[in-house]
This record gives structure tokens, sequence and C-alpha cells, in this order.
């Protein structure tokens, strides 16, 4: 009996102290727990973060908590989608404005729940921060380099110029995504900007107005000696490529830049812009010989969705001013003083006059203005004047 | 459609065969196979698509190795408890069975614990596909069970717990300072209930500990920490037990008795219905359904503990696959790998989706020739098990699970199984029931919960 209750002590001492070293070792080999908004101190560590999923791509996700968004590489095939709240261990590459985590393997991973998107109805009128969805048409569309921007409008106000929607700014791009497409987006709202992550946070529904004839299309049916359209008044729908001087307007089929592009010849000036989206109505196409080119002429053009000031970087402008000519822009950049002058620099380096203010040195500022050519120069500027 | 009806069967068996060998061997388990089967999937897919020139549907091939899966969890939840009484080398499924299965072992009685297990399963079948229209509208809608149990499952969990614990009868001796003999006092009782406790509590940190902790194989291979936990708490302690007692295992017999058909109905409808219940539920393993349903059943009689458990794992493992298709949820390794091989379609009418109707074809055949492959394989192990000596035999098991756990889990592992093998003696040493040792599931559980 003593051998029996000696061996049960043993027993319970080895399993208490067992439990107790496995406690300690786990303890230790356990990652911290970081909120996404404090990874700086932990670059190079391996952490446990906790967020909700703002976005996904094939082998990366978006992770949205504590004020910040996270791209996480996944190095394993993980069963997860928009608005799910995860938790995973990772190890830190870099925690700079967008830290940049590696999953360590999809065992850590775990799904906690779903979060919920604040539905926002345009135009926004209180301050929201945060997880949101917001419906709308997309306006003023234009790539920069792996973004693609513009303002989400709502659909009864289009021709406000952008007062009434939301700017957003998509970390990612697509072709479906144009001028006039009517879209659902979830994303995180920050100082009134829409951030959008992914390839499912934005989701293009249709379009608002169709092209009907394109010009791709008219091209062909003219080389197939259609003649409908040789002969006979047409409608054609396009965005206005540049800005027009005179009465000669070039139209385009998509933006920023078209393949195609059309010459019109309008009996009259009409108000249009760069990006505009018009209807040019009982339109004749005429053949110049010397050019072998068609022209379309026609008296009647109508505005269907005006494009508004372009949101574009000082580069942008730089390497192609004459497309830019005469339009109205809104750039950001850094005001430099040079000589008697003001130049906007950009985030690349690319630097810009400014005519028409004065701006602080070193400051950065927002402008919207006019493309204009300085002759005494010999440049580009931006014009504030008027 | 007769062409991918044959395959479909060929699949099956192939799927069969693969049960009976994660089955009958301990710490290969049915997840290791699926996590196999997902990383080759797309150089399987690769391999059958010239089955289509044969006339079948391109879109029915991943259907055709989902099946292989479902019927190699089947056929595992037979098979498994013929290692767990021969051998005593549990899984989790099969871990509170081993005391029962492995005292009628020592009584000569070996077969008909496979017997019972064989027929606890096959009941599990018959009343999982009786009830599976039922629970199509009880956890789906418009019942919406599954959203009720999910909102509650810390207060369900905790539950189960306190039951457990309340309920220990055990009666513990202890000694005083003036009368230093150990025995049966006023508060037996209450320190039984307090020793219930503490265990729980110590195998709750146990669990929680070890699923905080790494683990991995040198060999790379699948690594998951309750191989080692389950294997010491109930496994190579009770062969460490039975080693002191140095039993001689009779001759076996042959023949598998009477049955008590209505107490064995009973227990297959009980076991059935907490395994069914746990398939949809996160974080709840059959495990956790054990304790639930010995809790509520009043016949603590252990041929009935071995029917009701075989029914729990094998009703887990068919109504996984129903949750996949009704609340669109994987809820164990075989169902993530069909999760990720076909298209699920949420069965929200009354006639199940294509794919699942073939996957419960899947599982009723595969039921059927386990069924009978268990009896076969018990039998033939029965005839041999006494001619061994027991306790080399032990020590060999014991030298087995060693070798798999440094295989599947290093060094690391080692340290789980010995401290898990202490855990595991103390309820023997104390005469409390091992179903407190649960603890190293349902704490972490509740834990991860709150």
């Amino acid at each position: 009996m003593r051998r029996e209750r000696l061996f049960t002590s043993l027993v319970v001492v080895f399993a208490l102290l067992g439990t107790a070293l496995l406690l300690y070792l786990s303890g230790r080999a356990t990652a911290p727990e970081v909120e996404l908004g404090d990874l700086a101190s932990f670059e190079g560590e391996q952490v446990v973060v906790e967020g909700t999923v703002v976005g996904t791509e094939s082998d990366t996700l978006y992770l949205y908590g504590d004020s910040t968004v996270a791209k996480v590489y996944l190095n394993d095939r993980v069963p997860v989608k928009v608005l799910d709240r995860v938790r995973l261990r990772a190890q830190v590459i870099y925690a700079s404005e967008m830290p940049a985590l590696e999953m360590i393997s999809s065992q850590s991973f775990v799904k906690r729940g779903e979060d919920t998107a604040v539905q926002l109805t345009l135009p926004l009128l209180e301050e929201e921060e945060g997880l949101v969805s917001v419906e709308g048409v997309t306006r003023a569309v234009a790539r920069e380099g792996i973004f693609q921007k513009g303002y989400i409008m709502p659909t009864a106000a289009l021709e406000e110029v952008f007062t009434a929607g939301v700017p957003f700014s998509w970390y990612g791009a697509s072709e479906e995504l144009k001028e006039g497409s009517i879209v659902k987006a979830l994303g995180v709202l920050t100082q009134g900007k829409l951030h959008l992550y992914g390839e499912d946070s934005i989701q293009v529904e249709g379009r608002l107005l169709e092209m009907e004839l394109t010009i791709g299309e008219l091209m062909r049916r003219v080389s197939s000696g259609d003649g409908d359209v040789l002969f006979r008044p047409l409608n054609l729908r396009g965005y206005v490529l540049y800005e027009p001087r005179g009465e000669s307007v070039y139209l385009t089929e998509s933006l920023p830049e078209g393949i195609l592009s059309l010459k019109c010849l309008l009996n009259s000036t009409f108000p249009l812009h760069k990006g505009d989206f018009v209807e040019v109505r009982n339109a004749t196409l005429s053949l110049d010989e010397d050019t072998l080119r068609y022209t379309l002429l026609s008296d009647e053009v109508e505005v269907l969705l005006p494009h508004g000031p372009w949101n574009v970087t000082v580069e942008g402008i730089a390497s192609d001013p004459l497309s830019f000519l005469g339009a109205s822009v809104v750039v950001e950049g850094v005001a430099r003083a040079e000589g008697d002058g003001i130049l906007l620099e950009g985030r690349s380096g690319g630097r810009i006059w400014v005519v028409g203010v004065s701006l602080n040195d070193g400051t950065s500022y927002r402008v919207e203005g006019e493309v204009v050519y300085l002759k005494e120069r010999s440049a580009y500027a931006i014009s504030l004047e008027g | 459609m007769f062409t991918f009806l044959a395959l479909l069967l060929l699949f099956i068996l192939l799927g069969v065969s693969l049960g009976i060998l994660t089955g009958l061997i301990p710490g290969l388990h049915v997840n290791t196979v699926a996590i196999l089967l997902l990383t080759a999937t797309p150089a399987l897919l690769a391999l059958l698509t010239p089955l289509s020139s044969l006339g079948v549907d391109p879109l029915l091939i991943p259907v055709l190795v989902a099946a292989t899966v479902v019927a190699v969890s089947i056929t595992h939840t037979f098979l498994d408890f013929i290692p767990s009484t021969y051998l005593g080398a549990p899984e989790e499924e099969t871990a509170l069975s081993v005391l029962p299965a492995h005292s009628l072992l020592l009584e000569g009685k070996g077969y008909r614990a496979v017997y019972l297990s064989a027929l606890g399963s096959m009941g599990a079948i018959f009343f999982s596909v009786a009830l599976l229209l039922p629970y199509r509208f009880l956890f789906g809608s418009p019942g919406n069970l599954y959203y009720v149990l999910k909102e509650n499952l810390g207060m369900v969990v905790l539950s189960v717990a306190i039951l457990l614990i309340i309920t220990e009868r055990s009666r513990v001796p202890y000694p005083l300072p003036w009368d230093r003999e150990v025995k049966e006092r006023t508060f037996s009782r209450t320190l039984g209930v307090l020793t219930a406790l503490s265990l729980f509590l110590l195998s709750g940190a146990f669990g929680y500990a070890i699923f905080r902790l790494p683990s991995s194989s040198p060999l790379s291979l699948p690594s998951s920490v309750l191989f080692p936990a389950l294997s010491g708490l109930f496994g190579v302690s009770t062969l460490l037990e039975s080693i002191r007692s140095n039993p001689t295992i009779p001759p076996q017999s042959e023949n598998p008795g009477e049955v008590q058909w209505g107490r064995t109905a009973v227990s297959q409808f009980s076991g059935g219905l907490a395994g069914s219940i746990v398939g949809f539920l996160p974080g709840m393993s059959s495990g956790v359904a054990t304790v639930l349903a010995m809790l509520f059943r009043k016949d603590s009689d252990r041929e009935q503990t071995i029917v009701t458990l075989s029914a729990i794992n094998t009703a887990n493992s068919m109504f996984v696959l129903a949750a996949l298709f009704l609340i669109l949820r994987p809820r164990s390794g075989a169902a993530i790998v069909v999760n990720n091989l076909v298209t699920v379609e949420h069965w929200d009418g009354v006639l199940p989706p294509g794919t699942m109707s073939y996957l419960m074809i899947s599982a009723v055949i595969s039921s059927s020739l386990a069924y009978f492959l268990t009896l076969f394989i018990g039998k033939r192990a029965a005839r041999y098990v006494s001619r061994v000596d027991y306790g080399k035999l032990v020590l060999s098991i014991i030298v087995f699970i060693v070798i798999m756990v440094i295989l599947f889990n290093g060094a690391t592992g080692l340290l789980i199984l010995a401290v898990g093998t202490a855990i595991g003696l103390l309820p023997i040493r104390l005469g409390v029931r091992r179903s407190h040792l649960m603890g190293v599931i349902m704490l972490p559980v509740l834990l991860y919960i709150w």
C-alpha cells in the first residue's frame, strides 16, 4: 500500500510539474498579440494580429484594424472573404504606412466571426471613419501606377462637380472600371477618402450610359462599306480626348487615353471639356482625301456626363502636357520657390509651374486650375487665375 | 451515367481500403490522409481528366475524389475501434471507449467489444439517413437551430462541463491525522467531486498549453498535438496500468454473444443524436459529444457505453458532411477537402443537391462494407491476440506509439506524451471517472469562445 501511495504521489507531482513546464514553454512560444497600428516596433518579428478582411487577391489579403490597413502575404490557401474577422500569426516584413506581413502557417489562421460595414448614402452628411460600403457611379476615373482613383457619385447628382461624391483610391485596377460605371464598393473611409483594396472591394454592376455605336465599330463598318454609316446621319458617343480648340474636337472610346480617336468638326463652339462623355447627333462622315482620314461633321452635340477637373499627378501632366492643355486639373504637390516663380513638385520629383496664386515654399498643396502654356518660360503651368 | 456510377463504386472501394489503413494504424488519422489528398488534388484531377473520354462529365470527376474522402472518413469510424480494443491505442473519438473495451478484452470478449462497436456505428448510419431530412428543416431554415446553438455555444460547453463534474459519484478515501488509515469517510463524495474538478482543470491547463505549442514533425509529416496528448491521457496510461496489474489476455471468444436489442437501439439513438448535433457546432468534437451522451444515459453498462461511443463517432462523420451543405461550413479535415474539391451548393430545398446525394451514396455503401470488414478483421485479431505475451505486446505498443509521436511530433510530442500519461494515470489511481480528462479539449474551447 505504501508503495502504491508513493507511486500515486510521484505521478501527481510529475503531472503538476509537467503541466507547469508545458505552460511555461507555450508562453515562450507564443508570439505577442499586437494591434495593427503598433506594428512599427515589431519589424522582423513574429506577431499575432487580428483584423477585418477588407480585400483579397490570389495570394494576399488586406486586414483592417486600429485605423490601419496591413497587407498579408499568404503562403497557404485559407478560406476567407471580405468582412471576415480573422486572427493569424505572421512575420512583420516591414511596418511602413501600409505594413506588410507574411502569414506563418494556415494552422494559426482562425476566423473569429464577421464584421459589418456601415452602408453610406451619398452625399455624405456626417463625418464617417472606418469600414463602409457605398453605391454609386464612378466619375473622373484615372489610373496612377498600381492605383485607380476617381469619385463615386450618387446616381441622382452626377452633374454636380464631385462635391456630392466621395473620392476613392483603389489599391488595384480593372479594365471594367470606367467612367460612368455603376459600382458597389467596400473599403475604409479615412478623412473623407475611401480606400479600397483587392480585387473584390469594388464590383462593377453595369454602365450608366452605354456606348451604343462606338468609334471602333464605326470604323469597322466603314471599312466594310456599310452604307448605313457612310451615307446616312448617325449618332455617336464618346469621350472628349483633348480640350477643344475652336470648332474641332477629338473623340475617343475610353479614358484616360483611348487607342482610337475620331475628329469631329462642329459648326459652332460648344462648352466641351476633356473627359466629357458626349453624344454627337445627326453626324455625317467626311473623308479627307489628302490624309485619308474620316471626320465627323455635326452641329448637334450633348454632354451626357461632364468630367470635371482631372485628378492627376505632376508627373502625369509633365509626361503628356499636350493632352492636358486647357483642361481643368487637380494636382497635389509641394511648393518650391524657383527664381521669381513657384513650382509644384510631385511625389516622384516632377515639377510644373504654378501661376495666379502665391504659395509658401516647402508647403504641401492641392491645387485646382487650368493647364496653360507660358510663352515667356517656354513651359507648361497650372493657372489658378479665373 | 452508368459509367459514372461504376467509377463511383470503384472510388468508394478505394476509400474503404484507405479507411482500413487509417483505422487500423494508430496515429494515422483521417485528417492526415485528407491533408495529403488535398495537397495532391491538382495532380489527382489532372490524372483523372482522361475519364471524360469515357463519357464522364468533367465536372463530376472531383466528385469521385470527394466520394473517396467520404468513404475513408466513414470506414475509419468503424475500424478505429479495433486498435483501441486490442492495442489500447485510442484516438480522440475512441478515447473514452478504451477502458470498457479493455475490460472486455481481459474477460476474453474482445471480439464482442468490436461487434458492439460495429453495431453502434451501423445503427448511427441508419439513424443519420432517416433523420437527414428532418435535420434539414431543423438546423437549416426555418428551424435555424444551428445559429441558436452557435450563439450559445459557450453556455452549452460550460453546462456539459459542470454536469460532468457534479455527477461524479465516486467516493475518494482519505486519511485523517489521528487515523492514518485511508478509507472512505463522511466527505468522500465531496472529495470525489473536488478531485473531478481538479482533474478537469489540470487537463484543461494541459490542453491550453499544448494548443499554443508549435508542433512539427522532423519528417515534415502532418502534425497535431492532439495525437500525443490523447495517446498519453487515454492510451499509454491505460497500457501502463494494465502492465502493473500483470494481466494475461485470455483466449478470445469469436462468438459475439447475445445482444439486448432494445438497450442497444437506445444507445445507437442517443449516440447518433449527440454525434449529429456536434457535427454542426464549431469547436465541439465527438469527444465532447461522448461526455454529453454518457451524462444523460443512466445506463453506465460498459457494453452500451461502447455502442453509444461508436454511434457518436460515425454519426458525427455523417453529419459533418450534411453540415457542409446545410450551413456551408466544413467542420472536419475531410469536410475541408470535400469543400475544396467540389462546388458545395446550399441545401435549401427539400431534395439534397446532386453532389451531396453522391456523397451520401458513398457514405452508405462504405459503411455497409466497413461493417462486415470490421467483424472479419476483429475476429481474426481475436484469434491471434491471446497467443501473444500481453506484457510484451503492450510494451511493443507503447514503443510503437512513442516512435509514432517522435515521427509526427518530435521532441515536443514526447514531452506532451509523458505529461499526458501522468495525468491519464491520475483518475485511475484516484478512482474517479476518466471522462473528466476531456477538459483537455473543453477548457481551451471555453477560453477560445470567451
